[in-house]
């Protein structure tokens, strides 16, 4: 579990630095001709293209109809925009005709609405400060001003920016400045309460830092507010909360959070939501990226509409407001270009759409054909992969759904359909392991009894005393006596100097063989590694870190009367690391044989190893310096400090050098293009 | 678990015993429900889609008032039996007479307009002026550059001498302001007004540097809609901008003929695609109206298009000739990531000549198709492109990019990522030539270390794809069956990864920085021309040799950069060498969008494209391109791989006459993740075969009855409706709707294309 955790937020560190992919100039021959390129999401959770999911039609409102649109929302093939400059609510068909404008002489600033189930437009006013509710006909029934209630809290403002309105006519609005959470409010307006409050992440160092401080000069500790909220049609509301992990929450009826998103964008701000009837939720944000998710959180598209230079169809200025229609189509508003945009859905996004329509329905079977053709129209789409997988597993396609997890990078599905293949395996051939294994112990049984009881092996045992006697094999035999009798054997060698400096050497590089190993092959559900490494760097990170120990116990002991020398301290240290010597291989096959049940045993592996090697750097460091264990814990205290203050300088010095190279590079141009230019 | 394995007892009886790897390769389909695979959706926004700039509108046929004349000033230079060319003395203003219509063409202004704020007497100098040049002036204070544009009327120290020449006159301008002078020459040769500014012509004072140079830049304006019509953009297939009373769009486009010097600018953005050196108007449609054309000096050439806007409301385009550019030298790493640094201008001029040929439409040419047949006869004329000869092949040819190996990354050292070997990619081929007849293939990532992997000097094949022996056998046996299989090679463009010499192999932008930009793993080079050119003669000598003489060249088709490395060499030398260099080659070339100056070279045009860069200034998307190369080499257009909507794609091919094109491998393209082919996404051949199949057999019937033929008309019927007629008298009906159309007796249904073709 932890390792996945670090898997997770290895991967969240990884997305939050790559940007969105340039286009190679080979590969825009690659592209649909759409203005941007729209991606998905690959194996290794990152955005890869993909078939243009939304097309843009064209501009949808006529000029002139609207000023500075604000929000729109649809109802029955009515498009109704906060056509916040004229201060007003503009209805539009789906020609784009304006056939009615609501609320003239009513509104000031509309800046959010929404239509409810019952029929009723409900407009946020951010400027009068109230909410309005209008029947469709532009008849206003109520208006809606700040809760009197004291539970509201005497110091909140009620700015209503954007509303939503659920069953049982529950408004929900979303105030500027409201911290507590979305402002629920019943239908004659009292207020019910503060809904999906958003906990305070406060980053770890700030919390650290809060320690240091006495009370009232806290950093401000204000949970974050959603800015936007959508309302599904079984009346779950959604709330776009910018610059946090999980920017999209559906919410409950309790507030709590009950899906989970990746935020790919998460150093801009969610400008709009919405959700459609299926499920599926489309946000804007406001450098213009359209995301969409499905109903189960996973991101099925990625496309950026932003308008850089000059004004291209299809992409938006200053975006305010998406909504998804219930035929798919998507509109967009621009607040700056006073316009309405639609996107078409392609036959591509609706095929995405059918396929996981019935997954989610439990049509695993349909769904698979459909699945089969996404990933024969893109072979990187992963969660296809995934779905693929687990449709063929409940088909009994074993290989097959073994295949697709691993195409996916669905460890979870991998683990499981694995461990059905081992099962079989083990049901097949349980026996046959049997009946060699019995063999094996009754062949070793009766040779121990032969040489028991007839000098048949006599030669042999001499022969291998011989061997084990001679140095030079000593030498190596000590990675096998180090673990039984580590005190023993550190007087051995540093007593008796039976390791030497080549010997510790070629343990080195056995180790960092099996390092190698390790990376290349552990099991691939036990191996979070990049498939390909930098042996360069591999090789400076392994032995540099070793050396930089070794060195530094050594200056630190020289400081502190330790017995050891150099040679001592190194021979010491790569002794020490024999846990990890003879652990490595069969610790590499486990993880090839274990699935995710038997993770368990798979940390125990490596923590008994990791473990057991620090217990013997430990001796080591005791026994070679002569040390009481206190003045032990306190040299290897002062050793991680000192190899600290080591990188430092060596980080300090690498700056400053480049910085000044940089800057002596710099006058010398200048003065060439002054002077000479 | 449990009611996993439940659902699994449930399900067990739909095992199938075919495992994904062991499908033969040929029969993947992959299975399609009852239902039928989803299709595009409704047609509820068709009225807003088909008004979109991405289709071509209905036409306004009004009848064009002829609103200038010449005024009794005027004197006239030269005439032909077409055309008449009359000037002003002193100021060189011009009027084009077209004799058969009696209509005028003119490059200045009876009348002002008098609701302009703006109209100032410099505007209006500005406005009809013959030359309009623009200079630096620098501040040493703020080290600051500031453009200054000057018209003839700027100052009374200017002066225009006059001298007859035959067909025309010649005037040496110098300019009162700046002290910049220029000889311009204003001719009819054969039906044509030629205008020309020779760059030995030019001479600058110490002080002002001259930055560009524009000619007649009103000729043919139109005042908001007084005359209905459009301008014509050749960004990508073809842009239309029609005449509105005031547009919407309020900024002067400026666009660069065959995309931004990156040898010059480096961030470029949302670039249209102009690979064609034209513009032009139209006044009236189908009655009067005019093409330009670049001869010389395209490569530094911007055309500015003007739509009329509350502070001017004339639509008016022309080319503006860019002498010298401004850029940042950078003075640190920091300022290099910024672009900023010190600003400079470029020391020595770039070396163009300005030639501009003026052809004068009118009647039913006076439209797009005509400005594109006129431009077509005029390359055709000059010989760079010659009528296709010789007999229609018996099917439709279809493109396909077969992609050999990729560099990708290995555990420690790199790998060549095997998609298809040459025994593989001759199964695919001899299986698709057998089903849908010729095949232009274009086999991609052959040479040593695969795609990305292959040097700027790498003329040796990847041996873990086969022998250069199978590979020549296989591009002879494809040549027997009438097909023709092209190397790929990318001459411009080098891989970071690849083995190159930083030194002498990369080009050097005027900031003296590398000239690159950035692929999808790792950075990118472009390549020092010259050497470049001289690596790909002598490869291409090497393959030929072996018996691979046909080439698709990448990049070089697009990419056109100055190179600072020693001393300039600009654009147009770039141009001129690209061109020598490419038309040397022995073998047949396929070249991706090519600009116009390589048409004398290629033989094969891929990926056209489809639409523009939908700018919102542009009303129309029109096949101006594929018309102009109609009948005079095949046309391909994008891979359909990649095509979200199959009908839309199919419909636009039919549409704009060009033919299918696939990427296609034998291995999954999920091999490529995270290689610089990530962008491929969907190849594999098992589970492509049927859709090429079955798209050729549509296209097949629309298109080829029109092979080798020119395009005559084409009108938009109805929205979304459109009849193409080429010049062999097929006729070509593509209907976009959903609904069924028809024009007289021909019924299309929704979302079809149909090929009429009548005995005459």
């Amino acid at each position: 579990m932890k390792k996945k955790a670090l898997v997770i937020a290895l991967f969240l560190l990884l997305v939050a630095c790559i940007p969105l992919p340039l286009a190679a100039a080979d590969a825009t021959y690659y592209q649909d001709d759409t203005p941007y390129i729209t991606q998905t999401v690959d194996y290794q959770g990152n955005l890869t293209s993909t078939k243009t999911a939304y097309r843009p039609l064209g501009v949808f409102s006529a000029a002139g109809i609207l000023d500075d649109p604000q929000d729109l929302t649809i109802d029955d093939d009515r498009v109704y925009v906060a056509d916040a400059g004229h201060g007003r609510v503009a209805v539009l068909d789906y020609d784009g005709v304006l056939v009615a404008s609501i609320g003239d002489g009513v509104l000031d600033n509309p800046t959010g609405l929404h239509v409810s189930d019952d029929g009723f437009l409900y407009v946020a006013d951010k400027a009068l400060q109230s909410v309005f509710k209008f029947d469709l006909g532009g008849v206003l029934l109520e208006t809606y001003t700040r809760p009197t209630e004291p539970l509201f809290g005497a110091a909140s403002s009620f700015i209503p920016t954007k509303v939503a309105v659920g069953a049982g006519e529950n408004i929900y609005v979303i105030g500027e400045g409201s911290t507590s959470g979305v402002i629920q409010l019943n239908y004659d307006g009292s207020f019910l309460g503060y809904f999906g409050v958003n906990l305070s992440n406060k980053p770890f160092l700030q919390r650290i830092a809060d320690w240091f401080v006495q009370t009232g000069e806290y950093a401000d500790t204000t949970p974050p507010s959603p800015t936007n909220i959508a309302i599904s049609s079984q009346s779950l509301v959604y709330t776009a909360t910018p610059f946090t992990a999980d920017a999209l929450k559906k919410l409950d009826i309790n507030g709590n959070n009950i899906l989970t998103t990746v935020n790919y964008n998460d150093e801009q701000s969610i400008v709009d939501l919405s959700v459609n009837d299926a499920g599926y939720v489309v946000a804007i944000y406001d450098d213009g990226l359209i995301v969409e998710y499905d109903p189960s959180g996973n991101m099925l598209f990625a496309f950026n509409v932003e308008l850089a230079s000059a004004e291209i169809l299809g992409l938006v200025r200053v975006p305010t407001g998406i909504e998804i229609d219930e035929h798919g189509y998507l509109f967009v508003t621009d607040g700056q270009m006073d316009r309405v945009l639609v996107f078409e859905p392609t036959a591509f996004a609706n095929l995405v759409h059918a396929a996981i329509d019935r997954y989610n329905e439990g049509s695993y079977a349909d769904s698979r054909a459909l699945f089969e053709e996404i990933v024969r129209q893109n072979a990187n789409f992963a969660l296809a992969h995934s779905a693929l997988g687990k449709a063929y597993y409940q088909e009994g396609r074993i290989a097959e759904a073994l295949e697709e997890y691993f195409l996916a990078n669905d460890r979870g599905g991998y683990s499981e359909t694995y461990w059905k293949i081992r099962d079989a395996w083990l049901k097949d051939n349980l026996s046959t392991v049997f009946t060699v294994l019995l063999v094996l112990i009754a062949v070793v049984f009766a040779l121990r009894i032969v040489d028991r009881r007839t000098p048949a092996f006599a030669r042999l045992h001499e022969a291998a005393k011989r061997i084990g006697g001679n140095p030079a094999v000593r030498r190596f035999t000590l990675v096998f006596d180090i673990l039984r009798h580590p005190i023993n054997t550190y007087y051995e060698i540093k007593r008796e100097h039976r390791a030497t400096v080549g010997s510790a050497t070629a343990i080195l590089v056995v180790l960092f063989a099996e390092y190698l190993l390790l990376l290349a092959t552990a099991g691939y559900l036990f191996n979070p590694y990049a498939e390909s490494i930098n042996l360069g760097f591999e090789i400076a990170k392994f032995f540099g870190v070793i050396g930089l120990f070794v060195f530094t116990n050594y200056l630190v002991s020289t400081l502190s009367d330790g017995e050891g020398w150099l040679k001592d301290i190194y021979i010491a240290i790569v002794y020490a690391l024999s846990p990890l010597v003879l652990g490595l291989v069969p610790y590499i096959l486990f993880t090839n044989v274990a699935t995710q049940n038997e993770s368990v045993l798979v940390d125990l592996f490596s923590g008994v190893m990791i473990v057991w090697t620090a217990i013997l750097v430990f001796l080591a460091i005791k026994e070679i310096h002569n040390y009481e264990i206190g003045e032990t814990v306190k040299n290897l205290l002062m050793t991680a400090f000192a190899m600290l203050i080591l990188v430092l300088i060596a980080f300090i010095l690498y700056v400053f050098g480049s910085q000044l190279a940089d800057f002596v590079l710099s006058w010398l141009k200048e003065v060439a293009n002054r002077v000479f230019g | 678990m449990s009611s996993a394995k439940k659902l699994r007892m449930l399900l067990a009886t739909a095992l199938f015993a075919l495992s994904l790897t062991a499908l033969p390769i040929l029969s993947a389909a992959p299975h399609v429900p009852a239902d039928g695979l989803p299709q595009a959706t409704s047609s509820l926004f068709d009225a807003t889609k088909f008004a979109s700039n991405q289709f071509t509108q209905e036409d306004d046929e009004a009848v064009a008032t002829p609103f200038l004349d010449v005024p009794a000033a005027f004197v006239r230079a030269a005439a032909d039996e077409r055309l008449e060319l009359w000037y002003e003395p002193g100021n060189y203003a011009i009027r084009v007479v077209d004799l058969d219509s009696g209509y005028v063409f003119g490059s200045s202004f009876a009348d002002k307009d008098a609701d302009l704020p703006n109209f100032n007497n410099k505007f209006e100098g500005i406005i009809n002026s013959a030359v309009v040049i623009e200079y630096y002036t620098y501040n040493a204070e703020t080290g600051v550059y500031t453009v200054i544009e000057e018209s003839m009327f700027q100052s009374d120290l200017t002066t225009a001498s006059f001298a007859a020449v035959p067909g025309g006159f010649e005037t040496a301008i110098a300019f009162g302001e700046s002290g910049i002078g220029l000889t311009l020459e204003v001719t009819l040769e054969d039906g044509d007004l030629h205008l020309r500014v020779d760059s030995d012509s030019i001479t600058e004072g110490d002080e002002f540097k001259l930055r560009s140079v524009r000619i007649y830049p009103y000729f043919g304006a139109v005042y908001g809609d007084s005359v209905p019509g459009y301008a014509l953009v050749p960004d990508g297939a073809g842009a239309l901008v029609r005449y509105r009373a005031i547009d919407a769009v309020t900024d002067v486009y400026q666009l660069n003929y065959y995309g931004t010097d990156i040898g010059v600018k480096s961030d470029v953005a949302d670039e249209a695609e102009l690979t064609l050196p034209v513009y032009g108007m139209i006044h009236g449609i189908r009655q009067h109206g005019f093409l330009g054309i670049i001869e010389a000096g395209a490569a530094d050439a911007t055309l500015v298009v003007n739509p009329a806007k509350s502070n001017l409301k004339y639509y008016y385009t022309h080319p503006q000739f860019v002498y010298r550019s401004q850029y940042a030298a950078p003075t640190s790493k920091a300022a290099a990531a910024a672009g900023a640094g010190t600003q400079v201008i470029q020391e020595e001029r770039n070396s163009l000549d300005i030639h501009l040929v003026v052809r004068f439409l009118d009647g039913d040419a006076a439209d797009y198709v005509g400005m594109a047949n006129s431009y077509r006869d005029h390359l055709i004329d000059t010989g760079v492109l010659a009528p296709m000869t010789g007999d229609a092949p018996a099917a439709l040819p279809t493109h396909v990019e077969l992609v050999g190996g990729c560099r990708a990354e290995g555990f420690v050292f790199d790998r060549t990522a095997v998609l298809t070997d040459f025994g593989q990619a001759r199964t695919i081929l001899e299986d698709l030539t057998a089903s849908v007849g010729p095949l232009a293939v274009v086999y991609k990532g052959v040479l040593a270390g695969g795609f990305s992997g292959a040097g700027p000097g790498t003329a040796s094949f990847e041996r873990a794809l086969g022998t250069a022996d199978e590979l020549a056998r296989l591009a002879a046996d494809m040549r027997a069956a009438g097909s023709t299989l092209s190397l790929y090679a990318d001459p411009l463009l080098i891989f970071d990864a690849t083995p190159h010499n930083v030194y002498t192999d990369i080009s050097q932008r005027v900031n003296r920085r590398l000239s690159g930009g950035s692929g999808l793993t790792m950075p990118t080079w472009y390549a020092e021309p010259l050497r470049a050119m001289e690596r790909l003669s002598d490869n291409a000598e090497t393959w030929s040799r072996k018996g691979l003489s046909d080439l698709a060249l990448g990049s070089v088709g697009t990419a056109l950069y100055s190179d600072f490395k020693n001393g300039t060499f600009d654009r147009s030398e770039a141009e001129a060498l690209y061109r020598t260099t490419l038309e040397g080659l022995g073998g047949s070339l396929a070249l991706y969008r090519p600009n116009a100056y390589l048409f004398g070279a290629v033989s094969r045009y891929l990926a056209a494209p489809v639409v523009s860069r939908q700018y919102q200034i542009y009303t129309d998307t029109v096949p101006f391109l594929p018309i102009v190369l109609a009948g005079t080499m095949e046309l391909y257009g994008g891979y359909l791989n990649f095509a979200a909507d199959d009908t839309l794609a199919l419909l636009r091919l039919a549409d704009f006459g060009l033919y299918p094109s696939y990427v296609l491998t034998h291995g999954s393209a999920y091999l490529l993740q995270d290689t610089e082919l990530g962008a491929l996404y969907s190849s594999s051949y098992a589970t492509w075969r049927e859709r090429v199949l079955s798209d050729h057999g549509i296209l097949d019937a629309v298109l080829l009855p029109a092979y080798g033929s020119a395009v005559a008309a084409r009108r938009v019927l109805a929205p979304g409706f459109v009849k193409i007629t080429y010049a062999n008298g097929t006729v070509i009906y593509v209907n976009y709707a959903a609904t069924p159309q028809a024009d007289g007796a021909v019924t299309v249904d929704g979302h079809a294309a149909k090929a009429v073709t009548t005995d005459d």
